[in-house]
């Protein structure tokens, strides 16, 4: 059987997960973090992603690049004063498109996703002994069709492919009812690093049924740094009015603090804080009050229980027949936010599960039964919001309507307006609104082939599919010849086909090149291990060693440093190789075992 | 059960037949009165068999037919599960080419659904809340009465098929609906 | 899809919304609904009962865009006209005007039965 993990793709983290034997469980190394931070950074010997990136960010801030799913799927307009606390550098590219500049180059968010959903990819690997080919990714339930496309594509150039993309509250709601063996209604409320998600489901034998699902793409913990951020920025700007932010470094350092200012207040009643800026020399210190905390954030915390009242209408049920709230995603150990969604629904939330892990493992599950490990329950989902084309005066006609079950068929019939008219254009959107402008506009797609007829006789039907990852695809027949129509969706947020192939063309091309790279940085840093063991045990080489066998191995490290400053990974291989021969009857001891076992580990991952 | 979408004991896909409506999908007679608890345990059963996710390394083509029959699977169940929409595809199926008038509504309705609009507007502005939910109670009450006559209504017709007046008068009932929904829907969004 | 600024126009800014008064008997008042959605739409003509000319109209809907934006495009038809004119306005005239899409035909119907109707009952108080 073919493994499929689950990934969690987070705005702030990214972990995955897949079922051992012993149970489902995230991949981790023995003794190191299973999380790996959504960072990036770009260095001149390539991508540093994960945790190294996040500590060295505040040294490169233009180069460093964080909550990139935030950019997924949206443009510029959309993301309004956003872009601007950034401290990368964000531009336009055609068709509304956003890029990021990283000093030559401009990358799409899916490709810089993808560098996330590499790295996972790698390090679930070396746990695991084994290639991956196959994920199931989490996505926010108020993911729209755009945000779903652009996510698939991440981990399409990440050379993974997609066996299902599932919702994050969904996830976590496999995890807690196989875990729990509950029956009733669910609510899932995961408020993480950049998106909020509401979702009732009901838990009945085998099957999880989603209700309905809600939420805010664009609310997070994110939101809650922001504020205290510009809380930071007011206290600073009150002893001296003359101090700007708007330099990288000080955008990162104000998001660092007010990040572990808010972390902090999660468990203590204040946070001090001392911040230095690098550029000008300024130095602030500090206390922050939870109480001034808890008021920055309340609207926002509001704003999530006003979806609750609104995914319970929709959902066509009373507070008190929710029979349990699961709490997911980071920014629900919060207090404040923990008291809040206990005092609507009205019962303390259940917070026997890691927040932090429940969406991976509830994909890894999920990815389980998809390779066809179990059958023993079943998931049902739906789309978050209608689908729909515009019409009359920009109005929005939908189609599929909000919170069906997926996967979804509907069919419109159109005609022509026009005598011997042989195509039509059709935009889509989805929303709830109705007004196609409160709307997102998915793509446009022309109907081409119809065979030329008097207007209104022509009967085109349009069948919009949603597929069970709630990705939409259109297709169209004119019913009277039977022919099909040429469709040709241009996504408006998206990549065309031919940008995506593209890109994978170009990955392709550099993937031998980047695949140098990593090796590159491998090997330096084993050689500065083996360099540092040689120099510990120099005092027992003197007594063991020949001085020519002394004089051999001080010319080797030669060597291997001057292969270090190349660009050719295989030849500092080749060197390092070397040296390990010299050093081997330094084994003898304590020590040198250690050097040749860093040597043959380092064999090992080659 | 049985339903034309799976073979339980071959334990496979089967073909989608043209012009299958949601009663034969699952496995139900063209009937109005339905078992609620019936209707949900072969939902599941079926989904338990036929969802894509249980498909997820089969051939294209198996991949692609188990899309189509859960998509018409959850179509059926969501039309058959609530009453006014079950009534009104039970309707178009027994009217076939009979014609009915598409528009009937109760002696002095329309007028009563215009006032009572108009009197949602001044509520609706003024944020009266008692006010408000005395309607909606009164309205929903109303609703109500409606869904429960379909039953009878399709019952008096079972018995005598040829009488095409009592499929007028469901459509009536189910021109009503859509007004006080329209209403309910009003009330309970804005 | 290009609408026409005029399009754009009735819906957001819709013409002639509004109530005459019922009891005048040079008024006329049309009400109809639209079963497939339950939008309702009232539209109401006054005449001057000499040359039978409509002087004024007005309407009030409570219905989607296309409903609204229809009724107003009715009541902008009907002033200037005589009864008479205003009786042979077409559906498919305000579909055209409108650019109407299929889905959305039978707001296009409403429109002209509230015409109609309104015609019919001024005909039916005048006579009396």
């Amino acid at each position: 059987m073919e493994r499929i993990i689950g990934i969690d793709l987070g705005t702030t983290n990214s972990l995955c997960a897949t079922v051992f034997e012993d149970g489902p469980e995230v991949i981790e190394a023995a003794g190191a973090s299973s999380t790996t931070p959504s960072v990036m950074s770009w260095t001149d010997s390539g991508w540093l992603v994960g945790q190294e990136a996040r500590e060295s960010g505040i040294t490169n801030p233009e180069n460093t690049i964080f909550s990139i799913k935030r950019l997924m799927g949206r443009d510029l307009n959309e993301l309004g004063d956003y872009v601007n606390q950034l401290p990368y550098q964000i531009v336009e590219a055609q068709r509304q498109l956003i890029k990021v500049r990283i000093g030559e180059n401009e990358y799409t968010p899916q490709e810089l996703s993808a560098e996330i959903l590499k790295k996972v990819k790698m390090q679930a690997e070396a746990v695991l002994g084994e290639t991956i080919q196959k994920a199931v990714i989490t996505v926010p339930a108020y993911f729209d069709d755009a945000q779903r496309q652009a996510t698939r594509d991440a981990a399409r150039f990440a050379g993974l492919e997609v066996a299902r993309i599932i919702n994050e509250p969904t996830a976590a709601a496999i995890a807690y009812g196989l875990d729990e063996k509950k029956e009733g209604h669910v609510a899932v409320y995961d408020l993480g690093g950049g998106t909020f998600d509401i979702s009732i489901l009901k838990l009945s034998g085998k099957i999880f049924k989603v209700v309905a699902t809600h939420g805010n793409t664009q609310l997070g913990g994110d939101d809650f740094d922001k504020a205290v951020a510009d809380a930071l920025k007011e206290r600073i700007q009150k002893i001296n009015p003359d101090a700007t932010f708007d330099d990288p470094e000080s955008k990162l350092l104000l998001k660092q603090n007010a990040e572990s200012i808010k972390t902090e207040l999660s468990f203590s009643p204040e946070s001090s804080y001392s911040l230095e800026f690098p550029k000008t020399g300024l130095t602030f210190d500090g206390v922050f009050k939870v109480d001034e905390f808890e008021s920055l954030i309340s609207q926002m915390i509001e704003q999530t229980l006003e979806s609750c009242s609104h995914v319970l209408r929709e959902a066509k049920l009373a507070v008190e027949q929710i029979d349990e709230v699961v709490l997911v995603g980071g920014s629900t150990v919060i207090p404040i936010v923990r008291k809040k969604i206990e005092s609507f629904f009205g019962k303390p939330p259940h917070v026997a599960i890691d927040p932090y892990k429940v969406v991976a493992i509830g994909a890894g599950i999920q990815g389980h039964l998809l390779a066809g490990g179990r059958r023993d329950f079943l998931l049902l989902d739906v789309i978050p919001l209608a689908l729909g084309i515009e019409t009359l005066g920009g109005t929005f006609s939908k189609i599929i309507t909000g919170n069906t079950t997926i996967p979804a068929e509907e069919s419109e019939t159109f005609t022509t307006n026009v005598d011997n008219q042989t195509s039509i254009d059709v935009n889509i959107f989805q929303g709830e609104r109705e007004l196609i402008k409160d709307c997102r506009a998915l793509g446009q797609f022309k109907l081409r082939g119809i065979p030329p007829m008097k207007s209104g006789y022509p009967l085109v039907e349009v069948l919009f599919c949603v597929d069970a990852n709630g990705i939409l695809t259109v297709s169209a027949t004119e019913k009277r010849s039977g022919q099909k129509a040429e469709i040709e969706v241009i996504p408006f947020h998206g990549l065309t086909q031919f940008e995506i192939e593209r890109i994978i063309e170009d990955s392709y091309e550099h993937a031998l090149d980047d695949f140098n790279q990593r090796q590159l940085i491998e090997f330096r840093q084993t050689a500065e291990r083996v360099f540092r063991g040689i120099e510990q045990s120099w005092d027992v080489a003197e007594n063991s060693l020949s001085g020519n066998e002394r004089t051999e191995i001080r010319k080797q490290m030669e060597s291997v440093r001057q292969s270090m400053q190349g660009q050719d990974a295989q030849a500092l291989k080749v060197q390092l190789d070397l040296l390990g021969d010299l050093t081997r009857p330094l084994a003898d001891n304590a020590i040198g075992r250690k050097i040749l076992a860093e040597l043959q580990e380092n064999e090992s991952v080659i | 059960m049985t339903s034309p979408l799976f073979c339980f004991s071959c334990n496979s896909l089967q073909t989608i037949a043209d012009n299958i409506n949601y009663f034969e999908v699952l496995g139900f007679p063209l009937c109005f009165e339905i078992d609620h608890d019936e209707l949900g345990n072969r939902y599941q059963r079926l989904s338990l068999e036929m969802h894509p996710d249980f498909f997820a390394t089969a051939p294209e083509k198996e991949k692609r037919l188990s899309e189509k029959s859960s998509a018409l699977l959850n179509a059926a169940f969501s039309t058959l599960r609530k009453p006014t929409s079950r009534a009104r595809y039970l309707l178009s199926i027994l009217t076939g080419d009979k014609r009915l008038k598409s528009d009937t509504l109760p002696e002095g309705f329309l007028q009563e659904m215009f006032t009572l609009q108009e009197s949602l507007d001044e509520l609706l502005e003024s944020g009266d809340e008692t006010a408000l939910s005395g309607i909606n109670e009164n309205l929903q009450g109303r609703h109500t009465d409606i869904e429960s006559d379909y039953a009878v209504l399709f019952k008096k017709f079972e018995t005598s098929p040829e009488n095409s007046e009592i499929l007028q008068q469901l459509q009536t009932q189910l021109n009503s609906e859509r007004y006080l929904r329209r209403l309910l829907d009003r009330i309970n969004t804005e | 899809m290009a609408y026409s600024e005029k399009v754009i126009d009735h819906y957001n800014d819709p013409r002639n919304v509004g109530s005459l008064d019922k009891s005048n008997d040079n008024v006329g008042t049309g009400l109809v609904g639209a079963p497939e959605c339950g939008d309702v739409m009232k539209l109401q003509i006054q005449v001057n009962p000499e040359t039978k000319e409509i002087v004024d109209a007005k309407f009030k809907t409570f219905g989607c865009g296309s409903a609204i934006a229809s009724s107003s495009l009715a009541t902008e038809w009907v002033k200037g006209k005589s009864i008479n004119e205003a009786m042979s306005i077409k559906n498919t005239e305000i579909v055209e005007e409108l650019s109407l899409p299929p889905v959305k035909i039978h707001c296009s119907v409403l429109a002209e039965d509230a015409i109609k109707a309104a015609i019919t009952d001024y005909r039916n108080r005048s006579q009396d």
